[in-house]
């Protein structure tokens, strides 16, 4: 069983397993996520992300394993610092937006007196304002989201976890809902994103972690991670023709690609040794670097690894 | 940021389903919906009333005018001998006024002295002939083309002349209505049935009432639960709300809030039948055992029926808003627990005849029609007091079996979407927990 030691962690799953029907959904997850810490949750469809985020906020009961939530397992003063905003979400269409806020406020333990505020200020954070005598039914689609977002932050939880957030979003509320969780990071919330995009979690996480037929199968900062992956290849441009790039020592293959090369080392090769050459041979360098995979590549590699498709999640219910 | 314990979760769960139902358009025109009814019941009721007396008073008016002017009819006997018709000349609804001759008789009925002239022959007791003499003219009254025929005064004229002396007075009506026939009805032993004793019209108004509300609340304090839990599915609300209240509180708060807002419905609908029931007894007399407030133990039963038949229907709606994945589809299956609540309205012709019989017994004791059954077994008198706290101890349990069922389901399936589980899967989510 997988364990983590560090304490005082806004969350900290270990061992945590949960079985549908013959399938084991989640096999031995651990997970851990720091105050003001941003840690992606990616893997494919039905890999288990969803129903992992379901237990640790005690929707699903696991199998196996423990959760716990600001050090100790999740009851309800743990569960009003916890703002969760689902892949399956909505709101009351035919709501005005006033009441909706409130009363979810009002399960997170705002005062009833005090929730209007919050929610006015959370409103107008998201640029919501002048729409929050509409009913949700009136709103456009990304509105709607935008809505839920302020649902979810409007009373200053300490946990919060996105799933899919940013879907259904124009890029410019896409911005404003990025701008919005890097903010609360810099306050000191601990964020869980769960997303498909890994260009969103190369921008906003500071560590990634991936699951894939319910297990871990990567966890460690994004730029770790990456290098970790660096694949033995190099891209090289230069000011003046380079006709000889295979003969250099420790290359095993040379591509011209662009308006440089791809040079592929052979194992003694190394990048110090390329560099050198280069250099002792007088060429002029605009562009030496080692290939380093992005998350997306890392991710198709490591699921294509596997049989490319992830563990269905339980039948009848959804996401990941 | 306070405190908050799952007491406080399901009243915050409660006040806000119980709010958002009763602000909704379909709620507010459904509850106005009766008063509104029974208002313009009462108000066709009363005008009709007020109609109906103020024809009767002109009639009685009219009557009374009537008999000032009693029919004078003449009468011209030319019978040979002792006169016939001298002894009873004022009849009921007309006097009979002697005329010395034809020609008189003529001359007073032209005079409009009297209103009918009767010829009796000389042959009259040979023959019966009796001769009206009347104008030609006279065609085209309302009465007819021949006026009023004064037949039956003319009938109890000749009878109670014709046998005057001969027989005691009492005897004389006989012969004119020789006899009024009744009915009674005996046992083998000899003995009399008397239906109405024992029988409380009050007591029996009351649980016919309660029923009635009963019936009303299946299909709607607990149709409510049935549609706000399939509508947070498909709205996708729920797993949002999940994150912040547990599955059993949430239940618990939609069973109480909704459960709060169908009763008030219920009450708002009995209220306005109390008010409109009290109006018509201003305008006409009532019973008063239907006036009277019924005893703190028949409320006490009321009551117990009504909380735990609610309870019991509302659970098995939410069991059903559970495992269901759409409103049509849950409004479908809703038929499984609605229907059976209504078996003792289609056997209410057993439950009348043989309220302490099999069928009835059995109906009691079975939790979707132990409502229904007893509230009619109540309202005729034929539960005592054991039985009645048996049944309700047997609903009750089954109530709280109800929800328990469906708190059990609704964990098991709260976030499913686009499949219903099979039965056998219900079932081991049940037992598994």
């Amino acid at each position: 069983m997988a364990t983590l030691a560090t304490s005082g962690a806004p969350v900290r799953a270990s061992g945590l397993w949960k079985r549908f029907g013959a399938l084991d959904v989640v096999r031995d997850v651990a997970l851990e996520i720091a105050p003001g810490e941003v840690v992606g949750f990616v893997g494919p469809n039905g890999a288990g992300k969803s129903t992992t985020i379901r237990m640790m906020l005690d929707i699903f009961a696991p199998d196996r394993g423990t959760v716990e939530v600001f050090g100790a397992p999740i009851d309800d003063a743990a569960r009003r610092r916890i703002g969760y905003l689902p892949e399956e979400r909505g709101l009351y269409p035919g709501l005005r937006i006033p009441p909706i806020l409130k009363y979810m406020a009002e399960l997170k333990g705002i005062p009833s007196q005090e929730a209007p505020g919050l929610a006015d200020a959370a409103l107008e954070r998201l640029g919501l304002t002048e729409h929050r005598t509409k009913k949700v039914g009136e709103l456009s689609r990304g509105l709607r989201q935008l809505l839920q977002f302020a649902a979810t932050i409007q009373h200053k939880p300490d946990f919060l976890v996105l799933d899919e957030p940013f879907s259904g979003l124009d890029p410019v509320n896409v911005r404003l809902m990025k701008n919005t969780v890097a903010e609360l990071r810099d306050d000191g919330v601990a964020v869980l994103f769960s997303t498909h995009q890994m260009t969103d979690v190369e921008e906003l996480c500071d560590r990634v972690v991936m699951i894939n037929h319910g297990e871990i199968v990567l966890n460690g900062g994004v730029r770790e991670i990456r290098r970790q992956h660096a694949s033995d290849r190099l891209l090289l441009e230069c000011a003046s023709d380079m006709p000889y790039a295979l003969c250099l020592p420790g290359v095993a293959a040379a591509e011209m690609r662009g308006d440089g090369w791809r040079i592929s080392l052979t194992e003694e090769g190394s990048a110090e040794g390329v560099l050198r050459a280069l250099l002792d041979a007088g060429i002029q360098i605009e562009r030496f670097e080692r290939e380093a995979p992005t998350l997306e590549e890392i991710f198709l590699r490591i699921v294509g690894s596997s049989d490319g498709n992830g563990t269905p999640d339980e039948g009848t219910h959804t996401g990941g | 940021m306070k405190g908050r314990t799952p007491v406080g979760s399901v009243r915050i769960v409660t006040r806000h389903e119980f709010r958002t139902a009763v602000t909704r358009p379909s709620y507010i025109i459904l509850t106005a919906a009766m008063p509104v009814l029974v208002a313009m019941a009462v108000a066709g009721f009363a005008v009709f009333t007020l109609v109906t007396r103020e024809d009767a008073e002109a009639e009685t008016a009219s009557s009374a005018e009537s008999s000032a002017q009693t029919p004078r009819l003449g009468y011209v006997d030319l019978t040979d001998g002792p006169a016939l018709f001298g002894a009873h000349q004022d009849q009921p609804g007309a006097l009979f006024v002697p005329m010395p001759d034809r020609d008189a008789g003529i001359a007073a009925l032209n005079d409009e002295q009297i209103d009918a002239l009767f010829v009796f022959p000389p042959d009259y007791a040979e023959t019966g002939t009796v001769v009206r003499v009347r104008f030609a003219d006279d065609a085209g009254s309302v009465f007819g083309p021949d006026g009023p025929s004064y037949s039956g005064t003319l009938r109890g004229f000749v009878l109670s002349n014709l046998f005057a002396d001969e027989v005691p007075v009492g005897l004389a009506e006989r012969l004119q209505i020789p006899y009024r026939l009744e009915i009674e009805e005996v046992r083998p032993d000899g003995g009399t049935e008397d239906e109405s004793a024992g029988f409380d019209l009050g007591r029996a108004a009351f649980f016919a009432v309660a029923g009635i509300s009963l019936l009303f609340s299946v299909f709607f304090s607990s149709g409510y639960v049935l549609n706000a839990l399939v509508e947070e599915k498909e709205n996708r609300v729920m797993e949002v709300l999940l994150s912040s209240v547990k599955p059993d509180a949430l239940l618990l708060g939609k069973f109480l809030g909704l459960g709060a807002a169908g009763l008030l419905q219920m009450a708002a609908w009995l209220a306005s039948v109390g008010v409109g029931v009290l109006v018509v007894g201003l305008i006409v007399d009532i019973p008063a055992d239907i006036l009277t407030m019924p005893g703190i133990g028949d409320i006490g039963i009321a009551a117990g029926y009504f909380l735990f038949g609610y309870a019991l229907f509302a659970s098995l709606m939410a069991a059903v808003g559970a495992v269901t994945t759409s409103l049509r589809e849950a409004n479908q299956i809703s038929a499984i627990v609605i229907v059976p609540a209504f078996i003792p309205v289609w056997l209410n012709f057993i439950l009348f005849t043989e309220p302490e019989g099999t069928v009835a017994r059995v109906l009691t004791y079975i939790p979707v029609t132990a409502p229904v059954t007893g509230f009619i077994r109540l309202a005729i008198g034929a539960m005592g007091p054991l039985e009645t706290v048996a049944a309700l101890l047997v609903l009750a349990a089954s109530a709280a079996g109800a929800l328990w069922l469906a708190m059990r389901l609704f964990r098991a399936y709260l976030l499913m979407y686009g499949k219903r589980p099979t039965l056998k899967e219900m079932a081991r989510s049940v037992v598994s927990g």
